[in-house]
């Protein structure tokens, strides 16, 4: 196992530079001028180019690189352009806003997909029928707009949750959780609509082998049956498509703290890649692409621990 | 049937849970503590730099005003009054403003304002790379008298520089600071406020508390002034609405939304003008625009007014000028000189030898719902429109480029002085291709060296000649729109797109 953890890492690491230098010379094509992003539109032609300079853009691309990936192996990040904040305090103080919601609806979904999956595999009939229309009309909901309508009903009308913002947990756990609620919801929906299917069919699949037959034959009650050995043979179909919606879930939240204006790294994300803010970005795709794999090696780690079949040896 | 024990548990569960959270939603409510007054507002921007030298005007004001004081300040419908100068008068070629300080101010650092510092603060800002930044270069030399006298000399006359002396750019922090380097993030003025490091998070929550030693605490009736800077629009009015800000920058197509919810909508005269920027005077891309009877054509093509009622509900002043409504620049005789004409629009293209019309190249515009219109209103006069991509990221550069002969774009026209040096002067950095033409040319000179009534006369003959000879397009002002809670007093700021935070107090 320690063989199999040590080559996920390495292969992490190659995927970290690859994506990064990807990422460098896509923004430099981009063509996006950070200095006029910062100065503004009444900034003349000698302000822009003397910004640049301090900046070191007007350097050979290639000399550019050379300098961020020394700095970058060595943990050094820089500065935001546009923020002056250093790359990796930004990062520190706004990776548990995104994973607070990520995770949130990583949880939400487990549980609500599970109940909805498991409910709809055992019962069949009318619970399955209205499990996949659900389905379907969560997958189908655009996630920007449900966020809005849960703004103006929850938020605005009925003032239970706040409309924007973030709670430090340090602060007050309640007021955390609270303010969680309406943008985890919003991106749960459509993970959920997908993850509800993939655990049906899983336990369809599942509940029709013959072992199951044999545990009930042998006098083992219903719940242990389903819940105990059913669901755990049926749990790495789910466990991956978790990891996947996670992933995915990452990428939402982009919009989805512009929405709630909430202090993240996806919010952060956007404002520095329109703005031209290549030390930012860079950052924040390297810290990414790591969670990424160390989500993905969790994953798998729990798969095999779940079900010896798959594991490695 | 399952258990009923382990059912009333899982509710037992659920309702404890369910209580806790309601209990603990405290939404909508203030965050500071109750007793001393607190104003929170919602910025469409978020500030990179508190040094003066980096400072940029318009939504940045708020995050500069309650640090930092300047030398003059703007009353809210536009008068120059005294701040940290108690007097000021130029000689008699202009060159020299001869400036008196108030006496007894000090830095919260301790260390006091005198001539010395406003001369360490005014070459900073003269290296600086903010919005006065240029307009500073035109200060060869600060003499310093006495420690409450100053002489500022420029190189040309400059009717605008008195401005450029009450915005950020103008703002006195502490030489010390300023020496230090250390203005970026820690802002030392002599301001009404103090900006409170611990109650403080870059690009999420600046608070500003009480400077008890400020010389006139009664202009500022908030114990603290917290900004919350929330740059999607979407979530800034939902912000105002579910009342987690007391106040912030509106969007005219929300107001109805926003005066249903209660909030107090806040409308006046906005300080850009948006239209048609015809850079390509000369016609070296787009050879139709060197005739002017083209682009009158193009003038009386245009129904700003129906462009209005669809971007901005209506909210907004129609015009054929470049120079804001409440500025001295402008001129009520100007306006019907292009009414909505096309039939005029194509007798003219016709005497110029356009009877067939031509293709016009336009970058595409950054606002919502205005291709059809100009589509259509050109093409009722022959013109057809070809709209160019470009990326939204990219418009400010891809406009200065030099590739494109006309743009629709909005820019600032508050102050006469600064908007003719922004797009109306041979060197401005928003005549890409430096057009220039011998009558406002002369007419700019004439403002320069003028004062007065004379001056005022001057800017008019200048505004008559942009018109003339149409080298814009103007539609309109937008209003600026401002959202705000009931329970707070805001009065606007004249040609500023948010109030100054002098001008809120609590509602009686």
């Amino acid at each position: 196992m320690v063989s199999f953890v040590v080559k996920r890492i390495v292969s992490g690491i190659a995927l970290v530079v690859v994506i990064a230098t990807a990422t460098f010379f896509l923004l430099r094509a981009g063509g996006t001028n950070v200095a006029r992003t910062l100065l503004g539109e009444t900034a003349t032609q000698a302000q822009i180019s003397a910004k640049l300079h301090e900046l070191g853009l007007d350097r050979n691309v290639f000399v550019q690189y050379g300098d961020w990936l020394s700095h970058a192996v060595r943990g050094d990040f820089g500065s935001s352009w546009l923020t002056s904040q250093p790359v990796m305090t930004a990062l520190v103080d706004r990776l548990p806003v995104t994973l607070s919601i990520a995770i949130g609806a990583v949880v939400l979904t487990t549980v609500v997909s599970v109940l909805l999956g498991v409910l709809a595999a055992y019962r069949r009939g009318w619970t399955d029928r209205i499990v996949q229309v659900l389905g379907i009309a969560g997958f189908a909901m655009p996630g920007v707009w449900l966020a809005l309508i849960l703004i103006l009903a929850f938020a605005i009308k009925l003032a239970w949750f706040p409309a924007t913002g973030y709670v430090q947990a340090g602060q007050s756990l309640g007021g955390w959780a609270v303010a969680l609620v309406l943008p985890v919801v919003a991106i749960a929906v459509s993970s959920v609509a997908s993850t509800a299917q993939q655990v049906r069919s899983a336990m369809l699949d599942v509940l029709q082998n013959d072992y199951v037959r044999t545990l009930r034959s042998r006098g083992l009650g219903e719940g242990s049956v389903v819940l105990k050995h059913a669901l755990r043979n049926a749990a790495p179909t789910g466990l991956t498509v978790i990891s996947l919606e996670f992933i995915s879930l990452l990428g939402s939240t982009v919009v989805i703290e512009r929405i709630f204006a909430l202090p993240g790294i996806g919010s952060m994300v956007l404002d520095a890649t329109v703005g031209g803010d290549s030390p930012q970005v860079l950052g924040v795709v390297v810290m990414m692409v790591i969670v990424v794999v160390v989500v993905n090696l969790v994953i798998d780690l729990l798969n095999g621990w779940l079900n010896p079949k798959v594991r490695v040896q | 049937m399952r258990t009923p024990r382990a059912v009333l548990v899982a509710g037992a569960v659920a309702t404890t849970l369910a209580l806790t959270l309601a209990g603990c939603s405290g939404s909508g409510g203030g965050s500071e503590a109750s007793g001393s007054s607190t104003l929170t507002l919602a910025s469409a921007v978020d500030i990179n730099s508190f040094a003066p030298a980096d400072s940029r005007d318009a939504h940045y004001v708020q995050y500069y005003q309650p640090v930092y004081d300047t030398l003059v300040q703007i009353a809210p419908d536009g008068d120059y009054e005294p701040d940290l100068a108690t007097k000021w008068s130029y000689n008699d070629d202009g060159t020299v403003l001869h400036v008196t300080l108030r006496t007894g101010v000090e830095f919260t650092d301790g260390t006091a304002f005198d001539g010395d510092a406003v001369k360490a603060n005014l070459e900073a800002t003269r290296g600086g790379t903010g919005t006065s930044s240029a307009a500073f270069q035109n200060i060869t030399d600060i003499t310093v008298d006495s420690p409450t006298s100053v002489d500022i000399t420029l190189g040309q006359p400059d009717p605008g520089i008195i401005r450029q002396l009450a915005l950020p750019g103008g703002s006195m922090a502490s030489p010390e600071a300023i020496t230090a380097g250390t203005l970026a993030d820690t802002p030392v003025g002599t301001g009404p406020y103090v900006l409170d490091a611990s109650k403080t998070t870059k690009t999420v929550k600046y608070t500003f508390t009480r400077n008890d030693d400020y010389w006139n605490k009664k202009a500022y009736q908030y114990d603290t002034v917290v900004i919350k800077p929330i740059t999607d629009g979407t979530a800034r009015f939902n912000a105002i609405r579910s009342g987690q800000v007391d106040a912030g920058s509106g969007d005219a197509l929300n107001s109805d939304q926003a005066k249903s919810s209660g909030l107090t909508v806040t409308q006046s005269p906005g300080p850009g003008f948006q239209g048609l920027f015809l850079f390509d005077r000369e016609g070296a891309i787009a050879k139709p625009l060197a005739d002017v009877r083209v682009r009158q054509a193009m003038n009386y093509a245009i129904d700003g007014k129906s462009i209005l009622q669809t971007l901005y509900d209506g909210k907004g002043t129609v015009t054929d000028q470049t120079f804001n409504p409440k500025s001295d620049a402008y001129d009520e005789s100007l306006e019907g000189t292009y009414p909505y004409n096309p039939q005029k629009a194509k007798k003219l293209l016709a005497e110029a030898g356009y009877a067939d019309g031509f293709t016009l190249t336009i970058p595409e515009p950054v606002y919502p719902n205005l291709d059809p219109l100009l589509t259509a209103q050109f093409k009722k006069v022959g013109i057809t429109v070809k709209w160019a991509q470009v990326p939204q990221a990219t418009v400010n550069d891809e406009y200065l480029s030099g590739k494109y002969a006309v743009v629709w774009y909005q820019l600032q026209s508050s102050d006469p002085w600064q908007a003719i040096n922004f797009w109306g002067s041979k060197d401005a950095p928003w005549n890409p291709l430096h057009n220039e033409d011998p009558t406002i040319s002369a007419a700019i000179e004439k403002v320069q060296t003028t004062s007065g009534t004379e001056q005022v006369a001057a800017y008019k003959a200048l505004s008559k000649s942009y018109v003339d000879d149409a080298w814009f397009v103007p539609a309109y002002f937008p209003d600026a729109v401002y959202f705000s809670k009931s329970s707070v007093q805001v009065e606007p700021q004249a040609l500023q797109i948010v109030p100054s935070i002098a001008n809120y107090a609590p509602a009686s």
